[in-house]
């Protein structure tokens, strides 16, 4: 069963073409991690995913079932909007600047979706959310706002906040760029847990290391267009393409 | 929070000592001209002799000591003073005979006058907190549809604002009370004060909707983009999460907006409602004496410095996040 799964995806920004016809398969429990140069549309590819951005025409299924396929823009699907917004709920989103809700503590950012979009119970929202922020390691923090953590741990508190939705895929756009270097583990740490737990995660990232350690397979992308797909294994010891010889060829010996 | 409470105390204390000194420099008359003034033949008979002639002694206001002169009770007179310091000259209690007032003139003359301000600035006051009160809440839609997709409410928004920050309150007040009635007679306000909020509130809603935009537009995008990944929808991603950011950062400009509202209540004297502004001046041309402004602005710079001190404390507690 794919839980994602896209065919021709295209997104034009006026005369700038930022993907091209972009075919991707993410099947259950797999994690996929998407590698490129900057520019090469690897975000954009995500957040079409979760509806961030308008993709200009392609298709996409979501649990195998389809949900957009557009062209020039115009969705062909109809579907009840309360359908597809219960359909995407099934997608949790990391951002690359933790995107954290400044005003409320961890465990209010961690319980507001969940209560206010879900309409959980309080009592019981809050139990899952005490749980999750003693997953990501920051039991002692719950009372605390995002202002008074590091940045490692805010973009835990900002997992834990995605995970309270009980997605069954997990996007990440760029985890950890935007972290001093000392904090970058803590963050792939708990990503590696949640993959080790079975979750199907979609990772866009320049860590080569977590690529290797823990993806099943690897999407490489340069100008918009997916390049190659391929376990890790095979992609860092013999990639197919020239392009994606050279970018691995810059980025490792950096 | 501490040196803004030194600061608060400061203008206090600089507000108060103005309206003590002014009166103490400029009106305290000379011992000379005082003799000028009282009657020659009175101040050689009474006044010259010695102190006999005091008789009856008595606190009047609870500053100052008067000593009656005359014993005449068809030509009394008083003349006010602490420890051998004459300050004036009076006919009976209130009526003075120098001319230009004394410091005792003005501490007894704001006795008189200082419930009818407070009064006048009780309107003042209850207007501006309902009109901002008001404005705000409508400012918030305004706000909205001034950035709404959906070209019809955008269109009304902007014109909205466009028309009443554009034109001067005063018309708007005019046009409300006495232009509405002439168009329909249904329309018509009967009082005062529910005209003068009604244009207030309209007005205040337009500045106060494009603070709010700007508030909601300094919000990061990224704040939006959390919101709709985590599935919230428009009005829930409004209400739950950016708006209560932008409390902090509207608190200063609104406190701005409600000081000028303050002040600008003063136009209702175009329509009679007697709010303090129309009561000074009501006094002033009774009374004709301009040391009624004296008091009169004290109460405002006393309303607004308490004001300032709230919304700071507020401010505050809006942003114990940061």
């Amino acid at each position: 069963m794919n839980i994602i799964k896209t065919e021709n995806l295209c997104k034009d920004f006026g005369e700038l073409k930022v993907l091209k016809d972009c075919s991707l398969e993410v099947a259950q429990g797999e994690v996929v991690c998407i590698i490129g140069p900057s520019g090469a549309g690897k975000s954009t590819f995500l957040r079409s995913l979760n509806r961030l951005e308008k993709i200009t025409s392609g298709k996409i299924w979501l649990n195998d079932i389809l949900i957009d396929d557009r062209k020039h823009g115009v969705n062909k699907v109809q579907m009840p909007k309360k359908e597809k917004e219960a359909l995407l709920l099934d997608m949790g989103m990391v951002f690359q600047r933790f995107n954290l809700f400044p005003h409320l503590t961890v465990l209010e950012n961690v319980m507001l979706a969940p209560v206010e979009v879900k309409g959980m119970k309080k009592e019981e929202a809050k139990e899952i959310a005490k749980e999750l922020i003693a997953k990501v390691g920051l039991a002692s923090k719950e009372n605390v706002f995002p202002s008074k953590l590091s940045g490692g741990q805010q973009q835990r508190v900002a997992i834990a906040r995605a995970l309270a939705m009980q997605p069954k895929v997990m996007l990440f756009d760029e985890p950890t760029s935007a972290l001093d270097p000392e904090l970058v583990g803590e963050v792939l740490q708990v990503m590696k847990d949640l993959a080790k737990e079975g979750m199907t995660m979609l990772v866009v990232t320049h860590e080569m290391g977590f690529a290797k350690e823990v993806a099943d397979r690897v999407v490489f992308m340069y100008q918009g267009e997916i390049l190659e797909v391929a376990p890790p294994e095979k992609i860092f010891s013999n990639p197919e393409h020239e392009r994606t010889r050279t970018f691995l060829q810059s980025v490792l010996n950096a | 929070m501490k040196r803004v409470k030194k600061h608060l105390k400061l203008w206090i204390t600089l507000a108060v000592i103005v309206v003590l000194c002014i009166p103490l420099i400029a009106l305290n008359p000379s011992e000379k001209k005082l003799r000028a003034e009282i009657p020659q033949d009175f101040y050689k008979e009474e006044v010259k002799k010695s102190s006999d002639v005091y008789k009856d002694w008595k606190i009047f206001s609870t500053l100052i000591v008067t000593q009656q002169i005359s014993s005449n009770q068809a030509n009394r007179f008083y003349v006010v003073g602490i420890a051998g310091n004459t300050f004036g000259v009076y006919m009976d209690e209130t009526t003075s005979l120098s001319v230009g007032g004394n410091v005792v003139k003005f501490v007894a003359n704001c006795t008189s006058w200082i419930p009818n301000l407070l009064k006048g600035a009780e309107i003042t006051v209850l207007l501006t907190i309902c009109s901002v009160t008001v404005g705000v809440l409508l400012s918030i839609f305004l706000a909205l549809g001034k950035m709404s997709k959906i070209k019809i409410i955008q269109a009304f928004s902007s014109g909205y604002i466009f028309l009443f920050r554009g034109t001067p309150l005063l018309m708007q007040l005019f046009f409300i009370y006495y232009g509405l009635p002439l168009i329909n007679p249904a329309l018509s306000i009967n009082d005062r004060f529910t005209a003068a909020w009604i244009a207030f509130s309209l007005n205040t809603a337009a500045y106060c909707a494009e603070i709010i935009r700007a508030g909601i537009q300094s919000i990061d995008k990224g704040q939006f983009e959390a919101a709709k990944a985590l599935g919230f929808s428009y009005a829930k991603t409004m209400r739950k999460i950016i708006i209560p950011q932008t409390y902090r950062r509207l608190i200063p400009p609104i406190a701005n907006e409600f000081i000028m509202v303050l002040k600008d209540a003063s136009l209702t004297s175009i329509i009679a409602l007697q709010d303090l502004s129309k009561v000074t001046q009501s006094i002033m041309t009774s009374t004709n004496d301009v040391w009624i402004y004296l008091p009169s602005m004290a109460i405002y710079l006393i309303i607004t410095g308490v004001f300032t001190k709230i919304f700071t404390v507020l401010e505050k507690k809006f942003s114990i996040y940061e």
